[in-house]
C-alpha cells in the first residue's frame, strides 16, 4: 500500500486548479455547444504552451484510481438486451477488430517512424480504445437510430477492455524484450477470461448484497467498492481489472437496480456521471501539463503516420467486420468515422513506466496527436457527415412542424404566466378580461396549426407518439420497481409484469409504418400475403417499395423468442410476381435466435439456446378489384 | 369477371376514419372482422378488415369506404387500401350446443 499511496500526494494547489479548469470548460462546452471532450482537449492543447510542471504522477494512480470510473460509469448504463441483440458485430469489431486495428498500426508506425515494432505495438493497442462520447452527444442532438447508439457505445465498452489487455500483454513483452505469438494468445485468453468471470462473479455478489440495504449512500458505496475492487482485485490475480469492471458493471448495471429504491438509483447514477466527468477531466488536463508544445512539434511526422495509420486501420476494422452483420452502409461509414479516442488511449499513455526500449515522449505526443485530431476533425465533422448520409433526415415539414410548436409553447406559457399575474392581482381584472379572449384565440389557433401539419406528416406525428411511447413505458417501468420495493407486488408479478414492458419497449410494432399506395401504372391484380418476421420488415418493406407496389401490414403476435411475425399485405399487377418473390427471398432469411429472455440469461447470455427461425410463409391471391384512397 | 359471384374484400383503412367507415358498412347489412391492426399504444396506425359482399353487393361496399374516408392528398401515403377477391361461398360456422 505504501508505494501505492506514495503518488497521489499531488500539491493540493494543482488539484484544486485541475477542478476549477474542468468546470470552467464544461460551462463553456455547454455555452458552446461543442462536446464536452473537445473543450478538454483543446485546454489540453493549451496546457502544453505550459512549461512541464513536474508534477510526480505514479502511472498505477491513473490505472488504478482513473480509468475504472470511466468503464464503470459506461458499461452501468449499456443494457444487457441491447447488447444482446447486436452481439455478433460488437463483438468482433471489439476483439479482433482491436487486434487487427493493434498490428495494423503498429506495422505502419514502425515502418514510418523506425519505432521498434514491440514499442510500436504497445501504442497500437492504447490507441484502439474508442470513446463515444462526443458522436453519442451528437447522436442524441440529433435523433439518430438508436440501435446505432447502442453499437457505438458497446463497441467502444468492450474494446477498451480489449486493448488496455493487450497493452498489458504487449507491454509485458517490451519489459522481457520477447513474445511468442501462442503464450500471447494463451495470456490474452487467461487474461481476459479471469477478468470477465471475476467481474461477473463480484458483480452479482453486489447486487445481492444491496438488495438487502436500504440506504443510497451504503448502497453506493458498495458499487463504489465493486468499481475499484474489481480492478484492483483483477490486476492482483493476474487477470484483467479492466475486463473485472466492464462485467462487474453490466451485471450491476443490469441486475443491482432491481434491489434499488429510486432515490439510490438516482443517486448512483448521478454520482458515476461525477466520477467519470472528473476522471475524464484529469486524464485530459494530466495530458496537457505532461506534454510540452515543442514536443508535438518535434514529432509531427509520428503523429502524422499515427494519424493516418489509425484511420486506416479503424476503416479495414470497420468494414471487413460489419460485412457479417445486416447493417445499411452509411451506418458503416458513420461507424468509422465515428471511432474517435479519448481518455483511455492518454491515460494508458500517461500510465506508461520508463523501461528501455520505449521512446516514452514519443508515443504520449503520439497518441495525444491521434486524440486531438479525432475530437477535432472527426469530431466537428461528424455532424455534417450524418447530414450528407441521411441518417436523420428532417424535411422542411419537420422543421415547420417545429417552429409552430415552439410558439404554441411560448403562447401558452405567456398566457398562464398572466393568468397567475392576474390572479395575484398584478394585472387589474379589467385588463384581464380585455386580453385573455385575445391570447386564447391565438394559442388555440397555433394549436390548429400544429394538428395540421401533423395531419399532412403521418411519419412526424408517429415518431412523436412513439416517443410518447417509449416515455410512458419508462415510467411504468420504473413504478413496478418502486411497488416492488414497497412490498406492494412480490418479485413474481414485477418479473411478470416488468417483462410485458420491456417486450413493449423493445419490439418495434407500433413505429411509423403507413399504408403505401401502389406506383405502377399496371392494374394490381395480386394479393400476396407473406408472414414474415418482424425484423425483417423494415428491409423487405424498403425493397418491396422501390418495385412500387402497394403495402400494408397485419402484425401478428409470436410467443416463442418473443419475436413478432407481421403478415404483409402486398399487391401487385401479375408480371411483378418473381421479382416480389426474390425480395422475400433475399430479405426474408433464416438465422440463428438466442432463447427467450429470462432472468438466469439476462446475467449469463451464453446459457441461451440457440434456434433458427425466419423464412416466410407466403398466400397469393388474385384480386378482381382493387381501390386506395 | 363474375360479378354474381360473392366477394371477400380486404380493407385496411387509417384509425382515424375507421369507425365511421365499420359503422356505415355494418349498417348497410355488410360482415366485417378486424384481422388485425398495426395502430399500436395510441391507435394511431391502420386497420386491417375482411368484408363479405354478398353476391352483386361489392362495388357498394367499396362506395360506402369510399364516401366515408377522403383521399389522401400524397400519392404513395394512403388512407385506404381495398381488395376484391372472388369467393366461392360465404357463410359462417354455427356454433353447436353442447
Amino acid at each position: 500500500m505504501e508505494n501505492l499511496t506514495s503518488g497521489i500526494i499531488l500539491p493540493e494547489e494543482i488539484i484544486i486548479i485541475l477542478l476549477l479548469l474542468a468546470s470552467l470548460v464544461a460551462i463553456f462546452a455547454e455555452r458552446w455547444r461543442v462536446p464536452y471532450t473537445v473543450g478538454l482537449v483543446l485546454i489540453g492543447l493549451t496546457l502544453t504552451l505550459m512549461p512541464t510542471l513536474h508534477v510526480e504522477i505514479d502511472p498505477e494512480i491513473i490505472l488504478y484510481l482513473l480509468v475504472p470510473p470511466l468503464i464503470f460509469e459506461a458499461a452501468f448504463h449499456i443494457r444487457m438486451e441491447d447488447l444482446q441483440r447486436n452481439w455478433t458485430l460488437i463483438a468482433l469489431l471489439a476483439v479482433p477488430g482491436v487486434i487487427v486495428n493493434m498490428l495494423l498500426v503498429a506495422g505502419i508506425v514502425s515502418w514510418g517512424a523506425g519505432i521498434a515494432f514491440d514499442a510500436a505495438l504497445v501504442f497500437g493497442a492504447l490507441i484502439a480504445a474508442t470513446d463515444p462520447v462526443a458522436v453519442v452527444a451528437l447522436f442524441r442532438k440529433l435523433g439518430a437510430p438508436n440501435r446505432l447508439q447502442i453499437i457505438l457505445e458497446g463497441e467502444s465498452l468492450f474494446n477498451d477492455g480489449t486493448a488496455i489487455v493487450l497493452f498489458g500483454l504487449m507491454l509485458t513483452a517490451v519489459r522481457t524484450d520477447s513474445f511468442h505469438i501462442i503464450d500471447g494468445l494463451a495470456g490474452f485468453l487467461r487474461v481476459a477470461g479471469g477478468g470477465v468471470m471475476l467481474g461477473v462473479v463480484l458483480g452479482l455478489v453486489v447486487s445481492q448484497l444491496i438488495r438487502n440495504v436500504d440506504n443510497p449512500m451504503v448502497e453506493n458505496t458498495l458499487i463504489s467498492v465493486l468499481a475499484f475492487g474489481a480492478y484492483l482485485m483483477g490486476e492482483l490475480l493476474h487477470v484483467s481489472g479492466v475486463l473485472a469492471v466492464v462485467a462487474a458493471g453490466l451485471v450491476n448495471g443490469n441486475v443491482g437496480p432491481r434491489g434499488m429504491s429510486a432515490t439510490t438509483r438516482v443517486v448512483v447514477a448521478n454520482f458515476w456521471e461525477y466520477a467519470a466527468f472528473i476522471a475524464n477531466s484529469l486524464v485530459f488536463l494530466f495530458i496537457g501539463l505532461t506534454i510540452e508544445i515543442s514536443l508535438l512539434i518535434e514529432n509531427w511526422q509520428s503523429i502524422l503516420l499515427a494519424i493516418v495509420g489509425t484511420l486506416v486501420a479503424r476503416a479495414v476494422g470497420v468494414y471487413f467486420f460489419s460485412l457479417f452483420s445486416d447493417i445499411p452502409w452509411n451506418w458503416r461509414h458513420i461507424l468509422y468515422w465515428g471511432g474517435l479516442r479519448g481518455a483511455i488511449p492518454l491515460a494508458l499513455v500517461l500510465s506508461l513506466p520508463v523501461i528501455p526500449g520505449l521512446p516514452l515522449e514519443r508515443l504520449q505526443a503520439m497518441a495525444f496527436g491521434v486524440v486531438l485530431f479525432t475530437l477535432l476533425v472527426q469530431g466537428f465533422s461528424m455532424e455534417r457527415l450524418t447530414k450528407w448520409l441521411k441518417l436523420v433526415h428532417h424535411s422542411e415539414r419537420y422543421n415547420e412542424y417545429k417552429r409552430r410548436h415552439a410558439r404554441y409553447v411560448a403562447a401558452h406559457n405567456s398566457h398562464e404566466y398572466l393568468q397567475r399575474l392576474a390572479q395575484r392581482g398584478g394585472l387589474s381584472p379589467y385588463t384581464w378580461s380585455h386580453i385573455s379572449p385575445m391570447l386564447e384565440r391565438q394559442r388555440d389557433a397555433l394549436r390548429e396549426a400544429i394538428a395540421e401539419v401533423l395531419k399532412a406528416n403521418p411519419t412526424i406525428e408517429a415518431d412523436e407518439l412513439d416517443y410518447a411511447r417509449r416515455e410512458a413505458l419508462r415510467v411504468q417501468r420504473n413504478v413496478l420497481l418502486d411497488l416492488l420495493h414497497d412490498g406492494v407486488i412480490s418479485e413474481e408479478t414485477y418479473t411478470e409484469l416488468v417483462g410485458e414492458i420491456d417486450h413493449a419497449l423493445t419490439t418495434e410494432d407500433s413505429a411509423p409504418f403507413l399504408l403505401y399506395g401502389a406506383q405502377t401504372g399496371e392494374k394490381i391484380d395480386r394479393l400476396m400475403l407473406a408472414i414474415v418476421q418482424s425484423k425483417d420488415v423494415e428491409a423487405i418493406t424498403a425493397a418491396l417499395l422501390k418495385l412500387g407496389v402497394s403495402l400494408g401490414r397485419l402484425p401478428s403476435k409470436g410467443d416463442f423468442l418473443q419475436i413478432n411475425n407481421v403478415t404483409l399485405l402486398i399487391g401487385f399487377p401479375h408480371p411483378m410476381e418473381e421479382r416480389v418473390l426474390s425480395v422475400l427471398r433475399r430479405h426474408a432469411r433464416r438465422r440463428a435466435m438466442l432463447a427467450p429472455n429470462t432472468t438466469a440469461t439476462r446475467a449469463f447470455p451464453w446459457r441461451s439456446k440457440r434456434v433458427r427461425v425466419g423464412g416466410a410463409v407466403i398466400f397469393l391471391l388474385e384480386v378482381e378489384e382493387y381501390h386506395e384512397l | 369477371m363474375n360479378s354474381e359471384s360473392p366477394k371477400l374484400l380486404f380493407a385496411s383503412i387509417s384509425d382515424q376514419y375507421k369507425k365511421e367507415v365499420l359503422q356505415a358498412l355494418t349498417q348497410a347489412g355488410f360482415e366485417c372482422m378486424e384481422i388485425g391492426t398495426s395502430s399500436g399504444w395510441f391507435s394511431t396506425g391502420f386497420s386491417t378488415f375482411t368484408v363479405i359482399a354478398p353476391a352483386g353487393r361489392a362495388a357498394e361496399a367499396v362506395d360506402i369506404v369510399e364516401n366515408n374516408c377522403p383521399p389522401s392528398p400524397d400519392p404513395q401515403k394512403k388512407r385506404a387500401v381495398v381488395y376484391v377477391l372472388p369467393l366461392d361461398e360465404a357463410g359462417e360456422l354455427q356454433a353447436e350446443s353442447v
